[in-house]
């Protein structure tokens, strides 16, 4: 067991950090593929963190009770729960959201952040810090993928959101929110994150010295 | 599996084959060449025009320093003092085992020093300094008499006492060639008139002057070997050479001329064997496992000379260009100073900014003008600081040209990036050390990577790791 | 005396990459300028854009990453021009910018810059531009001169338009800029081949695997009209060519040339797009490492010292 870390370096750990997106590169089907528009990458990002904070708590209550060699099928298990509750809710509520974001609910299931977290943290740390760490992840998620579909959208319909920005003489480069274009921008994201990330780590190494 | 693949490939691509068949047949067969290479300096006559018309002069310096150490092998030991009276020919330095060679003095005179100098690259290597009387008394000579008759037997010795190595540059001990290891068997020799290297001409004018004595030297060593096939080949940019090797070698048994297209590196062993048999040498074997031994027209004379009159090397000629006032094809004493021999040729014309030994594509830069005239010394360069200047390398774009001039079939694009990351083990796998740093790929490349540098200094590292490994 | 020092050789050939890049740019030129004859001052406007924007993509990279600006090779100015002559004379002026950067910085630089690209920048930027903008990067319009009035809306050869022979060979057809003259073509790869720039192999090999899949798949056009229309003789010359994304053996290109043809003619026929160069070159592209593993060059001396060492064992 560790020693109990810090729940706002929990927070922010999946927030910059650790960034399940740019720093981890976990979870890159939902990112292409939700991404061609705000909307759907907000919804898709509350969508998982929902699951991420619901089954990181359960997973954690339950870490001392799960034996070792099946515990993979019993996050699973948890996970389906909530991604169970997920669909149904966005069914039920938001009928236009759930279309649109299709196949990509269900596969929530399969995402490698939810089951990296459950095994990397949530079966080793406590059921506050654990849902503080899928509340953590989920925003970071939410957040790479809000980012890059600004970009797919903006530059895809010359919309946010819906609402053009770019106004008519506008002519769309359609390719960004089609797949190619998906990974073209996901990569070049990334390498600016990263760009960034490693400054301000250069940084503070300069000003730890 | 893959043979497999590799035989599918072939048949489909038959017909591309035939093309290529039909490009050589038709095209090339009135010569002999071989694939690849590349044609540097080819507007400029590959830089020759000056001197191929030049007799060959003598020249004898006042003193001369001479190294115990002119071929490849074990450096000899000196066995003369300071204040000896020394004659021309006479042995100064011992042999030490096989593969080495005596030293004789190459002029007559007193002993005035012996000591050290670094000479081209290498480490510092002992010289001993003669003092020219100008008498040139030979010291006692053994002639075996007339080629013809010379007893077969004792030819390979005499080339063995007369310190006679490959005088084309690579200077490997001629009586080592000439050994014939059991179980093997040679049915040809070559003698290579090539001269594919830029500027110089020192074969080009001994095949015009001295055409009598290399077919009597080829002919000492077919009968050495009792071989029956002497093959003397010339590339065709110079045709006198090839008249006047043809009218020399009439009447002679067994000995014929062939003409080579004028390519670089034709005159380099395996792809004059190549081009002349049509056999290959087996990878990191020696062309006598291809039943061949290929000696340069320059060795061949020296041969004949220690045959027919009993004399050591102890000249050769060296072709003399670049920023000197006069070109020449000069006679030297092995051991004469290359300043000595500007001096000669009338001095510098400009600040020399490199002088090189040998020629453009594979000569050897030396440290100052101090370096003496060696046995495997053919030309000596002298560039302008203009063009002695380095030049950058730039990043490779792919174009493919060194994958066509390598007459080996490597890819030096691909060695040079392990031998840039240091990957020894990567290089080996990609053949360098097939590489014969001929410099085509160097020479060819529009991007002025430095590759053959590089070769030349990962193939040492894998030597040294290899030397390493067996300890 | 202070000598320089360095390993053989000491000589080398005069070509360098800015010869090489200045003589594509002059086997460019015939073919620009019967595009700019029939497409008028916009064609013109787009080749200047094209080169402009990629030199300064290319100087603004590496001025900003920290690079040794290598704008003097060339190579970015060739890009950008081969990227103009892709797009159809009546193209808007920001799509050569557009496709420029994207050749340039996406293509291009982030991958290492020159010779480390695995695709053809001006290919994949075009790619991206038909993707992009299919409508702008497929409204076909006549030469200006052919009807006698200005830019009548057509199709390509390729989409129906009839023309004879003649037209194609001289290039009064609709079709992108560089394309249409199939005459300044050849004049261009004359002088490549007289500039041993490129060989004959890939271009030759190409046009010949394509013709015979046509032949043998039985095309709408007749052979004639297959070989002249569209953009296969610009592919095959210009595109297909390029160093760095084709092969470097002899046998590799032969596999690699027959592989464009190949994919080029199973596009036009079976394929939902009327042109098939652009995809059939990229693959290749994507394919040339692998030949390059795969194809061996014989090494001297290793199949005999094989043989060998078998009969001794």
């Amino acid at each position: 067991m560790r020693n109990k870390p810090k729940l706002s370096s929990v927070f922010l750990n999946g927030i910059i950090t650790e960034n399940p997106t740019f720093r981890l590169v976990l979870g890159i089907c939902p990112t292409i593929a939700v991404t061609s528009g705000l909307i759907n990458a907000i919804g898709m990002g509350a969508a998982a963190t929902f699951v991420l904070v619901g089954s990181n708590f359960v997973i954690s209550l339950l870490r001392n009770v799960i034996p070792d060699k099946v515990r993979i099928p019993c996050f699973i298990v948890v996970i389906c729960t909530f991604v169970t509750l997920v669909q149904m809710l966005l069914q039920a509520f938001i009928p236009s959201l759930y279309a649109s974001l299709g196949m990509f609910i269900p596969l929530i299931v399969v995402n490698c952040i939810i089951l990296a977290r459950a095994e990397a943290f949530a079966s080793k740390n406590g059921p506050v810090a654990s849902a503080v760490d899928g509340l953590g992840m989920g925003i970071g998620f939410t957040l790479a993928i809000s980012i890059i579909a600004i970009v797919r959208e903006l530059l895809g319909t010359g919309c946010i959101a819906g609402i053009p920005i770019f106004g008519a003489g506008y002519d769309p480069m359609l390719i960004t929110i089609l797949a190619p274009g998906g990974f073209m921008v996901f990569g070049l994201t990334l390498g600016v994150a990263n760009i960034i990330m490693k400054r301000s780590e250069n940084k503070k190494a300069k000003e730890a010295k | 599996m893959l043979r497999n693949q590799q035989w599918v490939l072939r048949v489909g691509f038959c017909g591309f084959g035939a093309v290529g068949k039909y490009e050589r047949q038709v095209l090339a067969l009135p010569k002999y060449s071989f694939k690849g290479g590349v044609h540097p300096l080819h507007d400029q006559h590959e830089g020759k025009t000056s001197t191929t018309k030049l007799p060959i002069r003598a020249y004898v310096p006042d003193s001369v320093d001479i190294p115990m150490s002119m071929s490849i092998g074990a450096p000899a030991t000196p066995i003369v003092q300071v204040g000896d009276h020394v004659k021309m020919g006479q042995k100064i330095g011992e042999a030490n085992g096989f593969v080495s060679l005596p030293v004789h003095a190459s002029v007559s005179g007193e002993v005035t020093a012996i000591g050290t100098k670094v000479l081209l690259l290498g480490g510092p290597t002992t010289i001993v300094t003669i003092k020219n009387d100008f008498q040139d008394e030979w010291t006692e000579l053994s002639p075996l008499g007339p080629v013809e008759e010379a007893d077969p037997t004792k030819i390979v010795p005499a080339v063995q006492a007369a310190g006679i190595c490959g005088m084309g540059g690579a200077t490997f001990p001629a009586h080592v060639k000439l050994t014939v290891g059991e179980g093997k068997y040679c049915d040809t020799i070559i003698l290579n008139g090539a001269e594919c290297e830029t500027h110089v001409t020192c074969d080009h004018r001994l095949m015009i002057e001295e055409p009598q004595r290399i077919v009597d030297g080829l002919r000492a060593v077919m009968r050495a070997l009792d071989v029956k096939r002497g093959v003397i080949a010339v590339e065709d940019n110079k045709p006198d050479a090839i008249d006047s090797m043809k009218r020399a070698a009439a009447g002679r048994e067994g000995v014929e001329v062939v003409t080579l297209r004028t390519k670089y590196p034709q005159g380099s062993e395996k792809q004059l064997i190549s081009a002349v048999t049509g056999r290959e040498v087996p990878s990191k074997k020696l062309p006598l496992d291809a039943h061949v031994i290929v000696l340069n027209v320059g060795t061949a004379k020296a041969i004949a000379d220690a045959v027919i009159e009993g004399k050591p090397l102890i000249d050769r000629v060296t072709t003399v260009k670049g920023c000197v006032k006069d070109h020449a094809n000069l006679r030297l004493r092995m051991g004469t100073i290359v300043a000595d021999v500007i001096g000669e040729c009338g001095g510098y014309t400009e600040e020399a900014g490199k002088i090189v030994m040998g020629g453009c594509m594979t000569g050897l830069c030396a440290p100052n003008d101090q370096v003496v005239v060696s046995k495997g010394s053919n030309g000596i360069l002298v560039f302008n600081e203009e063009d002695a200047k380095g030049y950058e390398e730039n990043p490779c774009i792919r174009c493919g040209r060194c994958v066509e001039a390598c007459p080996i079939g490597l890819n030096p694009y691909r060695m040079k990036h392990f031998c840039d990351a240091g990957d020894l083990k990567g290089a080996e796998a990609n053949d360098l050390m097939e590489c014969i740093l001929c410099g085509s790929c160097s020479y060819i490349c529009p991007a002025k990577r430095w590759l053959t540098a590089s070769f030349k200094s990962t193939k040492e590292a894998i030597m040294r790791e290899a030397r390493r490994a067996k300890k | 005396m202070s000598l320089h020092v360095s390993i053989a050789p000491h000589v080398h050939s005069k070509d360098s990459t800015a010869t090489i890049m200045r003589d594509v740019l002059i086997a460019l030129l015939p073919t620009t300028l019967v595009g700019v004859y029939c497409f008028g001052l916009n064609a013109a406007l787009l080749c200047v854009l094209g080169v402009a924007a990629a030199v300064l993509s290319e100087y603004a990279y590496q001025k900003l990453t920290g690079q040794k600006v290598r704008i003097n090779d060339l190579s970015a100015a060739v890009t950008g021009l081969l990227l103009a002559l892709n797009l159809p004379g009546n193209a808007p002026w920001w799509m050569p910018v557009v496709g420029s950067f994207f050749a340039i910085v996406l293509v291009k630089q982030l991958f290492g810059g020159i010779g480390d690209n695995f695709m053809n920048p001006a290919l994949t930027a075009r790619g991206v531009l038909l993707a992009s903008w299919p409508v702008k990067m497929t409204a076909w319009y006549l030469p200006t001169f052919c009807k006698g009035v200005d830019a009548v809306s057509t199709a390509t050869v390729l989409g129906g338009y009839e023309a004879s022979a003649m037209d194609m060979f001289l290039g009064f057809i609709p079709g992108t800029i560089g394309e249409v003259s199939k005459v300044a073509i050849l004049i261009g790869f004359a002088y490549m081949l007289l500039r041993k720039v490129i060989s004959w192999r890939i271009p030759v090999v190409m046009m010949a695997s394509f013709a015979l899949c046509a032949a043998l798949f039985g095309m709408e056009q007749d052979m004639v009209t297959s070989l002249l229309s569209g953009g296969i003789l610009f592919g095959a010359v210009f595109m297909a060519t390029d160093y760095t994304t084709c092969p470097m053996s002899p046998v590799g290109q032969y596999i690699y040339a027959v592989g464009c043809g190949v994919i080029i003619a199973v596009i036009r026929k079976w394929g939902s797009y009327a042109e098939g160069v652009t995809y059939g070159i990229l693959i290749m592209n994507i394919v040339t490492p692998l030949i390059d593993k795969y194809v061996k060059i014989p090494v001297y001396g290793q199949e005999k010292a094989k043989k060998e060492a078998k009969a001794n064992a």
